[in-house]
């Protein structure tokens, strides 16, 4: 384990009603679960609590190189806060003050971009993504983010409010779900309220100032993406409307409509590479998904995967549209193979 | 010359068979989050791990204790206590964390001894770290996980998702509700980036064989017209007229009944809608629970932003499927049942027949949350609202004024 963070600490000795100050050295692991300090002697107990309360949390003490002593914590030291650390020894019982600084960074967190960024979405589109520069704090989306109309006004009951938020495992990446009650046709919320998104009108999805990175720093300004909306679309996925783009080095697919980005991401593959393998690396950008691939791959060799899964920003998968007649819904459970060749190519080279 | 696919030469690869799955945890193994919570058989507390898409099977013998002479409330003056006053900033004193980076996930009763536990997340960010707690006759103790035997079951990834190069996950994923029945759970959650309704069957004890593991996919239909998929927020199991019956709430808020024997691997269920909760509102949880006066088997259904539903099983399993023309409505329709006074309960457990336990913003500091308890069936505490024969000199119909002061240590 190393200690990256040696600091000077002043220890305060209470020893028999005499107070003492020296100097000695401290330092904290890098996982923050370590306190490491030079003691005459190893303590009898330890334990550590959040400055200005009584609650106490034992520390495990473990003898450390160098003759140290190494203080265990179950938790991790939290940046920005204070704590006291008490060590109880025959000599008596010793406080020492630790604070590991947070490292702010020098700028308000920001939206990076939405996706999709399409000017014109469907009227039934079903969920957004917002790409934050760094990882934001859980807990506060439904007071932060909202559907606005194009006079300003929050559009009331348009978002999903679950109990959980939907972030991205590095908590940069947040999806925006429009309620489905209102998006489904027929549904009690649908037939009361109608759908969020009307044909022809522009709405932004506005998240405010308050809403704060991970160290609790807000954005400072508040953020709106603003979109047109388009007739709802409620056709299943049709790879004969997709268009193929070669270039020397990639393989590109432009699609028919705005694609959920993150569902092509991971429900399309490109299958070709060596020994029959997949090629990775691809990226979504502009609506369009693109491959790496060697120049001397030959386009007879590439074909595409379709997971069932893949979904459009509508929901429309490739069984089905999203809302499908009743009886005739299916589930969407197999992989789809196409050969590239089949779909409409376009591009400089023949390959 | 633009070539048309002929899609009968497509090829179609069955879905692969599901990649092994549960394993016993390893010495120390912990959840990533700790979530949803349901107890199992023989002292088992099953935990929703969303932020890993697994669930962990703790044996929780050594941290349970008899509760039974813990007093909960009054229930002759409608009085129930505060068992824990700061919920959050007790347990982030514990765990070294200021209470706002406490986030209160689920409470769970143990049946046998009454005993409560808690999940909860500490700290904001990507680095959040689980915490469990019990509940010991109002002391709050957090759970060592790593001391605990435990198995976990790993949930199937979707069919032909991409992943990064060491496995990890790209997608989101939450488990929204866990509930055991005779020797499986069945898990529901929310993705993130796709309409995905699957609603998961898994044996337990965890096996550690793709068989263990069964997917149906849930759907929608309204009113005969038009089906979607249907992700389940919240979920029980019950038996109605002797049917094993899965009671669940969608996220667009119908309340549907589904046999278990219907659940079968690789279904597409359309289930029976009975009821419609109302828009603007989520569902929380489906509580079970006996009412203590005439022994009925009920559920009370808890929203997020309007009184709660209570319904008697024998309602929902007479209850007929809604009707096909259904007059436009803005609110509930169909089988409702009474509304219960429990909006701005966060999350809320069946102690015994008498008692419930609640996690909720305190009524004199929204800032603060409690932990209480909350007589059943009326889940109503004359503390927490403005009542008449709360005011001196009132009309005394039932007699509160006989007794004294509660007074609760």
């Amino acid at each position: 384990m190393r200690y990256l963070l040696p600091f000077m600490v002043q220890l305060i000795l209470i020893v028999g009603g005499t107070i003492q100050a020296s100097a000695g050295t401290l330092s904290i692991s890098e996982d923050n679960r370590t306190i490491l300090l030079e003691l005459e002697e190893v303590p009898l107990s330890a334990g550590i609590s959040q400055r200005g309360s009584s609650i106490e949390a034992e520390l495990r003490i473990e003898p450390a190189q160098d003759a140290q002593i190494a203080l265990i914590s179950n938790w991790p030291l939290i940046r920005g806060l204070e704590y006291d650390v008490r060590i109880r020894s025959t000599s008596g019982l010793r406080t020492i003050p630790v604070a590991l600084p947070q490292a702010v960074p020098p700028t308000p967190p920001s939206v990076q971009r939405m996706s999709p960024a399409a000017e014109v979405l469907p009227a039934n589109t079903l969920r957004l993504y917002a790409h934050f520069d760094r990882p934001m704090a859980r807990g506060q989306v439904v007071d932060h983010v909202r559907l606005i109309d194009q006079e300003g006004n929050a559009i009331s009951d348009a978002l999903l409010n679950l109990g959980v938020e939907m972030w991205s495992p590095d908590q940069q990446r947040l999806t925006i779900l429009f309620d489905p009650g209102r998006l489904k046709r027929g549904v009690g919320p649908n037939l009361a309220l109608g759908a969020p998104l009307v044909p022809g009108h522009r709405f932004a999805i506005e998240i405010d100032a308050d809403m704060h990175d991970a160290l609790n720093r807000p954005l400072g300004s508040t953020f709106r993406h603003w979109f047109d909306v388009g007739e709802a679309d409620r056709r299943a996925l049709s790879p004969s409307d997709w268009t193929v783009l070669l270039s020397e080095n990639t393989i590109s697919i432009v699609f028919d409509r705005t694609m959920d980005e993150y569902s092509a991401l991971s429900m399309l593959r490109l299958l070709g590479g060596e020994d029959g393998g997949f090629f990775i690396g691809s990226v979504f950008q502009h609506g369009v998904i693109t491959w790496p691939v060697p120049a001397d791959v030959p386009l007879s060799r590439l074909s595409i995967v379709l997971g069932p899964e893949l979904e459009d920003v509508a929901g429309n998968t490739i069984c089905a549209p999203f809302d499908v007649t009743a009886t005739h819904g299916a589930r969407c459970e197999h992989q789809i193979v196409l050969p590239l060749r089949d779909l409409q190519n376009k591009g400089k080279n023949a390959r | 010359m633009r070539m048309k696919p002929n899609f009968t030469r497509m090829l179609s690869v069955s879905v692969l068979t599901l990649v092994l799955s549960s394993h016993l945890a390893d010495a120390g193994e912990t959840p990533t989050s700790a979530g949803a919570l349901e107890f199992g058989p023989d002292n088992t507390l099953f935990v929703g791990d969303t932020f890993a898409g697994r669930v962990f099977a703790f044996d929780i013998s050594e941290v349970v204790a008899d509760q039974s002479d813990y007093v909960l409330g009054r229930a002759e003056t409608f009085e129930g206590r505060v068992i824990v006053d700061d919920l959050k900033g007790t347990i982030g004193a514990q765990v070294m964390a200021p209470a706002e980076q406490i986030t209160i996930n689920d409470v769970a009763v143990h049946g046998e001894t009454g005993q409560i536990i808690l999940s909860a997340r500490r700290g904001l960010g990507p680095d959040a770290l689980p915490v469990l707690a019990t509940v010991d006759k109002g002391a709050l103790r957090i759970v060592d996980m790593a001391t605990l035997d435990s198995s976990v079951h790993t949930l199937a990834s979707p069919v032909a998702e991409t992943s990064l190069e060491f496995g990890q996950r790209t997608r989101s994923y939450a488990i929204t509700d866990i509930d055991y029945h005779e020797g499986e759970i069945f898990v529901a959650g929310v993705s993130g980036e796709s309409f995905n309704s699957t609603l998961r069957r898994i044996a337990f004890p965890f096996s550690g064989t793709p068989e263990a593991e069964t997917q149906i996919e849930i759907w929608h239909a309204v009113h005969g017209q038009w089906e979607t998929r249907a992700p389940i927020i919240a979920q029980t199991i019950a038996e109605l007229n002797g049917v094993p019956t899965l009671i669940a709430v969608y996220a667009c808020t119908p309340l549907v009944r589904i046999p278990l024997a219907d659940l079968v691997d690789g279904a597409m269920i359309r289930a029976e809608m009975i009821a419609e909760l109302g828009y603007g509102n989520s569902p929380i949880d489906i509580v079970p629970y006996t009412n203590p006066f005439d022994q009925s088997q009920n559920v009370l259904i808890t929203h997020t932003h309007r009184a709660g539903n209570q319904i008697t099983l024998s309602a929902i399993a007479a209850a007929d499927p809604m009707p096909v023309e259904v007059p436009m409505n803005f609110g509930p329709d169909g089988l409702v049942g009474a509304p219960a006074p429990v909006s701005g309960v966060q999350h809320m457990a069946m102690i015994d027949s008498n008692w419930a336990v609640v996690v909720q913003t305190d009524p004199e500091d929204s800032q603060k949350i409690q932990l209480r308890s909350l007589l059943s069936p009326f889940f109503f505490d004359r503390a927490l609202h403005m009542v008449e024969m709360n005011w001196p000199g009132s009309p005394d119909p039932y007699g509160y004024r006989q007794y004294p002061p509660l007074d609760l240590q």
